[in-house]
């Protein structure tokens, strides 16, 4: 039996990558964005993630997870511009950094606004940021996770338990400089009642 | 399942990402725990709120009509990849710029794909293989500015360039006739001088490249084989050794003309009609280097 892709899998084929990629793209843009922090490099990281994926679009498999391969070459290319830009660049892990910084964790508050989720996120370092963000925005399963941040799957779970305690962190203290820490301190006391 | 089990894999429920069996002792265990029931719908809410700023925040979203001129640059390019391939010239139709090649915008990339396709259609071929040889063309001016930035600018190729008289020895072809070719020894904005000649690879794309400095600027020469087949090359053709296309490919401004099997690109940051000087100048002496005229 052959294994010959289907037709809207093989190269240049353009109606098969528009019709399971492009609807794919304000997602990768607002990820890319994040990242970027600049339009016209989050445009162009865009854009060179897709041709990317156009070319290679012959390796993927129809019904598997596209957004989720479309992130690992965003993250690719993406990496790839920053060893580029920064060679001699050393990334510190910030993983044991941490680790012994976060000896409590508050609940999280009830009432969340985008712009204390976004500052508090922002405040992360970018490790978890970038866990966080795959996770709960682009719903990558940790394998996913691991595969396209090149990490092993147990710092996947590390960094995302660190990470989301980091940002529960930073919301309740966001909720206390705007004086609403009441309900998150009552929250955190009955969270850590224990069942 | 007590407690300290269920806040140890908390984060893996509300990501989805237990068995099905651990999923179910755990909600047992929830339907009994206030506390941990409290825990799970933090984590939750948490995860929801993430998602919802970063999916709903207006500052993240694209500018209006990225998307669609997106699309029409990835189907030019799809085209282009599709198109078959001319024997003896490196299938790199498709390709684009490598990372680390200079950063083109999306527009201006458009605008070079308008303007081919325009050229075209004013030449009055209406048919559906016009956008293909545009697309091509366009990815060959795409190279050719990457070429000049990484080349010319930044010297950051990944192989050395070699000289255009072992380029000859090696490809054969254009080579060795544009090792005489002299650009015009002054224009109206001074004099034109040669810096370097030499062949370089880019994306997979072999150009002849002359280097030269026209008011303070670096200006490229790139010389390379036509990749569209002879039967959607006959209409430029038409118009070969004259000026053909203006246009832009990121901060570069770029005129090109057609010589035989050959495409020639003036890239540089100078104005487009000082651009369009230095081609227009060119067009003779090295159409005549490539045709033995």
């Amino acid at each position: 039996m052959s294994d010959h892709p289907p037709a809207a899998a093989t190269p240049g084929t353009w109606a098969g990558f528009e019709a399971e990629a492009m609807p794919h793209v304000d997602r990768l843009f607002r990820l890319a964005l994040w990242w970027e922090r600049d339009r016209a490099l989050a445009e162009d990281l865009v854009q060179d993630t897709l041709v990317q994926a156009l070319r290679s679009f012959h390796r993927f498999t129809p019904g598997t997870n596209c957004r989720a391969w479309l992130v690992t070459i965003l993250q690719h290319t993406r990496s790839n511009r920053r060893r580029a830009q920064r060679p001699g660049l050393i990334v510190d892990d910030p993983d044991d950094r941490i680790a012994e910084t976060v000896p409590f964790v508050p609940a999280v508050p009830q009432q969340l606004t985008d712009e204390d989720v976004l500052a508090a996120l922002r405040g992360l370092p970018e490790p978890y940021q970038d866990v966080i963000l795959l996770c709960d925005v682009e719903e990558l399963s940790y394998k996913e996770i691991a595969q396209t941040l090149g990490i092993p799957m147990g710092t996947v779970m590390s960094r995302l338990h660190r990470g989301r305690a980091l940002l529960r962190t930073e919301l309740a203290a966001r909720r206390l400089v705007t004086g609403d820490g009441g309900a998150a301190g009552g929250q955190a006391r009955a969270a850590e009642g224990g069942g | 399942m007590e407690c300290r089990e269920v806040r140890q894999l908390a984060e893996a429920y509300v990501s989805e990402q237990v068995l099905v069996e651990t999923a179910e002792a755990i909600g047992a265990h929830l339907a009994r725990c206030p506390s941990c029931r409290a825990e799970i719908e933090g984590l939750r809410r948490l995860r929801a709120g993430v998602r919802a700023a970063v999916l709903h925040a207006p500052a993240l979203a694209m500018r209006p009509g990225f998307a669609q001129a997106l699309g029409q640059r990835l189907q030019a390019e799809a085209a282009a990849a599709s198109a078959p391939a001319t024997p003896g010239v490196p299938d790199t139709s498709g390709a684009l710029r490598a990372p680390g090649a200079p950063e083109t915008t999306l527009l201006s990339r458009r605008g070079w794909l308008t303007l081919a396709a325009s050229t075209l259609v004013a030449l009055g071929l209406g048919f559906g293989w016009q956008r293909r040889s545009a697309a091509t063309l366009a990815a060959l001016a795409n190279d050719a500015a990457g070429d000049h930035q990484n080349c010319a600018i930044t010297f950051r190729l990944s192989e050395e360039p070699i000289s255009l008289p072992e380029a000859a020895r090696r490809f054969g072809g254009i080579f060795g006739p544009l090792d005489e070719v002299a650009p015009p020894a002054t224009l109206s904005g001074g004099a034109v001088t040669v810096e370097d000649r030499h062949a370089c690879e880019f994306n997979g794309r072999r150009f002849a490249h002359v280097v030269m400095r026209y008011r303070n600027s670096t200006t490229s020469l790139l010389v390379a084989a036509d990749p569209r087949p002879a039967w959607q090359r006959w209409a430029p053709r038409a118009a070969s050794g004259q000026l053909a296309e203006l246009g832009v490919s990121g901060s570069y401004n770029m005129a090109s003309f057609t010589s035989g099997r050959h495409v020639a690109f003036v890239v540089s940051d100078l104005p487009p009609a000082d651009v369009r000087e230095v081609a227009q100048a060119l067009t003779g002496p090295v159409t005549a280097a490539l045709t033995g005229g």
